[in-house]
Formats: C-alpha cells, structure tokens, sequence
C-alpha cells in the first residue's frame, strides 16, 4: 500500500466530515453549529418567555395555564398607553431619520465621486457604544448643556435656559441620531438601482430638476424607504436607553417596562406580556410591510455588485 | 385644480445652485452625525469638574482618573474578557456557518439559503429587549444565570449574524477554480482547505472576529439583563454612572471608547473591504 492510498483514505474520512454533506432538512453539515445557537439559544430564550406570559411559574415546575395576565393587560389603560407612546415615538423617529437621511443619501449616490468613503463615514458611528452616544446627547440637552451654552450665551437670545431633557423630544433626537445610518444606507442602496437615463429623459422631456426628482427617482426609492423605516421603527419602538437617559420618569417606554418587570421582585408573567404583545404588533408591522425578504445584511453586497 | 408635480414643474434652479444646496445639507447631516462625538472627545480634556464653555484649557486629568479607578479597570478587564472569547467562539462558528451558506446545496431542500440568511439575520432583526429578557429567563432555566458562560453563549447568539454574513459574503466572493486547481494537482481536500482556502479567506474571518469583539465589547441591553450583580461590563458600568451623576472621567472613557471602536471597525471594514449595514 503506497502512500498515495493513505492519502486518498484521509482524503475520503474528511470528505464525509467536512465536504459539505447534508443531513436530513439541513443542506450542509457545516450549519449546524450556527443552527444549533439559532434553535436552541434564541428559540429557547422566545420559547420560555412566552411559556411564562400564560403559565403561573414554568422554571419552577408550575405549569398552570392562565391568562390573568393577559386580561390584566387588556384591562389597564396605563401599560397601552405606553404602547401607543412608543409607536407614536417610533413613528416620529422614523420620519425623522427620512428627512434628515434622504438627502444625504441621494447626494452620497448621485453626487460624490466618493461613494464609499462617505457610506463609511456614516455607518462607522453604528459601532460607537450605544451609553456614550446617548450620555453625549445628555451634555447637548441639558439646561447648561451646548444648546442653552449657544443660545444664551454665545448669541443671546434667550435668557432663560430652554427646557429640552426629559422630554418626548429628547428621546426623538436621541433615537433618530443613532438610527440616521440604518434609513441612508437602504435608500443609497435603492438609489444606484435607478437607471439614470430616465431622468435625463425626463429633463429632456422638459421637467424641472424638481419634477424629474418627484416623478422618476423617489417612486423608484420607495423600497429603499420601506426597508430604512422597517429597520428605524423597530429599533426605536424598542428603546431602552434613550427614554430612560433623555425622556425622564414621564417619557419610559415599552422597553423599559418590560425591563423593570424582571427586575428583582417583579412580575414576570406581566413582562412576558408585554414583550409577547410588543412582538406581535412587530410581527404584524414586518407582516403588513411584506418586507421580509429585503430585511437581511446583504444589502450593501449588493450594492457594491451595481457599481 | 393644480398638481404637486405640476407645482415643482414651476421651479427651476440653476445646476450651480442645487449643487450647493446638495452640498450644503449634506454636510450639515455629517455634522449632525460627529456633532455629539466631538463634545465629547472635547470635554474630555476640560480641566472643570461641570462641562463649561469655551473650555479654559487642557488638561489629561479625567483620563489619569480612569486608570487610576478600580472599577472602571476591573470593568474594562471584564468587558475584553467576554468579547476575546466571543470574538473566537463566533468566529469559529460563524465561519462554519458561512461555509455551509455558500458552499451547501440547496437542490430540493426545504432550508434553502434565502431562509438560512433570514434564520441567521434573526438574533439581529428581533429587538434586543426581547432577546435580553428571554437569555434572562433561557438562562434561569438552564441554571447558568449570570455566570461567564452564559454570557459568551448569549454574546456569541449576538454576533453570529455578523460573523456568518461576513464570512459567507468572503466565501462568496472567492474564485473556488483556485481550489479546484490545487485538488486537480494531487493536493488532498484537507490540504486544499488549510493551504489555499483557509488563507484565502482569513481577511474575512479576521474582520468577522474584530466586528464580533466590538459588539460584544459595546453590547448593553442583553448584556444589562444578563449580568450577576457581581459582574460589571463597561458599557454597564458608565449606564450606572450616567443614571446617578455627571462625572467627567465619563468623557475620558467615552473617548477611549470612540477612538478604539472606529479603529477597530475601519480595519476590520478596510480588510474585509466590504460595507457592512
């Protein structure tokens, strides 16, 4: 026996262990670890939770299906109320980041010969610590903070200090700030799939630049749009941070109740409810959308592929 | 009856002007955007105790204050901890995940890689709210609440979506008749992996495992309801602070922070040389 036949024996063991076999529904071998954090890791995290919004202790072995905390739900005006505010809140933060994002975005892909260099200089604060960015917007917002410093100071408008932490707007400011990226790059992405040969038509055809902008390139970003709002809405319906740092005690949010249930002594059951209820006006949001095939991480591959 | 289309048909700007309206808004938006990073990179080296403008000088003092704090050490020792070891374990299986993604077969499986991305992107998509209490509870069940590994599970659940989606997009964009070559020449599969693809794809899987560190280095919610009182990350350790009073070592450690996580994320983006969103 030479060695190219022991070679070839390694070479077939490794082949049925790594070469990329499938195994019952799943299509490589290789997934399965990545599966297994997915199934069991998050599955499990969602699962025990909404096991503890209709069941009275399931870890300690009480499995009694009730749906007090349900009905108490329904019943209280209060924690609704919190819900309706953080959609209301998540709203504004949404049209906030398109009007602020839109024209970034179409100058980033129209205009600049550096594309990517500007794309990285927006997307680069995502990975800045979320605390610090919110305790950055405390030292803008505060009554000696650089606003009022501005204001009262350097200009003299005002002579007393503008009332600007803790309130709705904070929060507003201090969401659509870090949010800013997650609506650009989506429209970016949209806007360099147009086919700028049309608007030069149009211009031809006699439309302003203004008209041009209304009638061929905004519908042709609305799935940018969508897919910037999806991303905005339910990362800022879900803000724990900012409504705590910047809303004070009267603008908290649905997280924040959520969080304070399972703090020590509370009640898990109820905050299983409302993070059950908070989940499915999300799920039924995505729903309405269609969107759920768009939501994914590759959309900047497949904008580098366009260029 | 007038049309809004019709209505911006009557107003024309010259090329020169709305080129520097562009401009101009755009660069108001990028300030927008670094606005709150500089005061705080600027406050840092404020010699006052309150935050007070203009500034009447330099000075290095917040920042001998961090070193010189033993909570602010032991956290920041804590924190590079928990991402070193989610940093490998995520980028171990993440690349498994990532090689299983773009080299599986799909042909007539239910699970096909659209679904498989969207499984992947999940940790992600959910709001951290729900995945933070829900590790709470997972985590109370299996009887590991607040201990090490249970973080670095939770933190590797975290930074999976990145780690997989960074690695499948390097896999992707490799030229496999490399491999093949090397196979047509005698080299077995094992060596054709560890000699040709392996180094091939390393800037990925670098990349993959510096986003995962500064992810988890920087994570707050899940890692805020995941934590033993005994434990402290940094970014729980400046939330207390934050809540209970201004200090300005804040600053100092807020800088640290910025400066090391742009740093940290533009090499891995330069190395990778791939926009991540």
């Amino acid at each position: 026996m030479g060695i190219r036949d022991d070679v070839r024996k390694v070479d077939v063991s490794l082949q049925s262990l790594v070469g990329g076999r499938s195994l019952w529904i799943i299509p490589d071998v290789r997934l399965i670890p990545g599966l297994a954090w997915i199934v069991v890791v998050l599955g499990g995290s969602i699962l025990t939770m909404v096991l503890y919004s209709f069941m009275v202790d399931p870890l300690a072995g009480n499995f009694t299906v009730t749906f007090e905390h349900y009905r108490r739900f329904l019943g209280s005006s209060l924690y609704q109320s919190v819900m309706i505010d953080s959609i209301v809140i998540a709203i504004k933060t949404t049209v906030g980041t398109l009007l602020v994002g839109y024209p970034l975005a179409y100058y980033i892909a129209v205009h600049s010969r550096r594309r990517n260099l500007l794309l990285l200089v927006v997307i680069a604060p995502i990975w800045i610590n979320e605390v610090i960015r919110t305790f950055a917007w405390m030292l803008i917002l505060n009554a000696n903070g650089v606003v009022n410093y501005v204001l009262m100071d350097l200009l003299g408008l005002l002579g007393e200090p503008l009332r600007l932490m803790n309130t709705a707007n904070a929060v507003v400011i201090g969401l659509v700030h870090p949010l800013l990226p997650y609506m650009i790059v989506p429209i970016v992405a949209s806007m360099l799939r147009i086919d700028f040969a049309e608007i030069e038509a149009a211009k031809n055809l006699g439309a302003t630049k203004l008209q041009a902008f209304y009638e061929v390139t905004l519908p042709q970003t609305k799935a940018g749009i969508a897919a910037g709002a999806t991303f905005v809405f339910v990362l800022s319906s879900g803000a724990y941070l900012a409504p705590i740092l910047l809303g004070g005690s009267g603008n908290n949010m649905i997280a924040n109740f959520i969080g304070l249930m399972f703090s020590e002594g509370q009640n898990w059951n109820f905050g299983a409810v409302l993070a059950v209820v908070y989940s499915a006006v999300i799920v039924a949001l995505f729903a309405a959308v269609g969107l759920l095939t768009d939501v994914e991480l590759g959309g900047a591959t497949s904008m580098e592929d366009d260029e | 009856m007038i049309t809004f289309s019709a209505l911006l048909g009557k107003v024309d700007i010259s090329n020169r002007n709305a080129n520097r309206l562009q401009k101009l808004t755009a660069g108001t938006v990028i300030a927008f955007l670094y606005l709150p990073i500089l005061i705080v990179i600027m406050l840092s080296f404020t010699p006052e105790k309150n935050p007070a403008f203009p500034m009447p000088g330099i000075s290095f003092k917040w920042y001998r204050a961090l070193v010189e704090d033993d909570a602010f050490v032991n956290a920041i020792w804590f924190s590079a901890k928990l991402a070193v070891a989610t940093a490998f374990a995520s980028g171990f299986v993440g690349m498994l995940a990532g090689f299983g993604l773009d080299r599986g077969d799909f042909t007539g499986t239910p699970l096909d890689e659209r679904k498989l991305r969207i499984l992947f992107s999940l940790p992600i998509i959910i709001p951290f709210i729900i995945t933070g209490i829900g590790g709470l509870v997972f985590f109370n069940f299996l009887n590991i609440y607040g201990s090490f590994p249970a973080l670095v599970i939770g933190h590797i659940m975290i930074t999976l979506p990145f780690t997989t989606l960074v690695i499948a997009s390097g896999l992707n964009g490799l030229d496999e008749s490399v491999e093949e070559a090397a196979k047509n020449l005698g080299a077995t599969q094992l060596r054709a992996y560890y000699e040709v693809t392996l180094p091939m794809i390393m800037p990925s899987v670098v990349a993959a495992m510096l986003f995962a560190f500064i992810l988890s280095f920087n994570n707050f919610i899940q890692t805020f309801f995941w934590l033993s009182f005994a434990d402290q990350t940094l970014p729980v350790l400046i939330y207390g602070l934050v809540r209970l009073t201004y200090d300005p070592t804040l600053n100092a450690v807020g800088t640290v922070l910025i400066v090391f996580s742009l740093a940290l994320t533009i090499t891995a983006e330069r190395i990778s040389s791939r926009l991540l969103t």
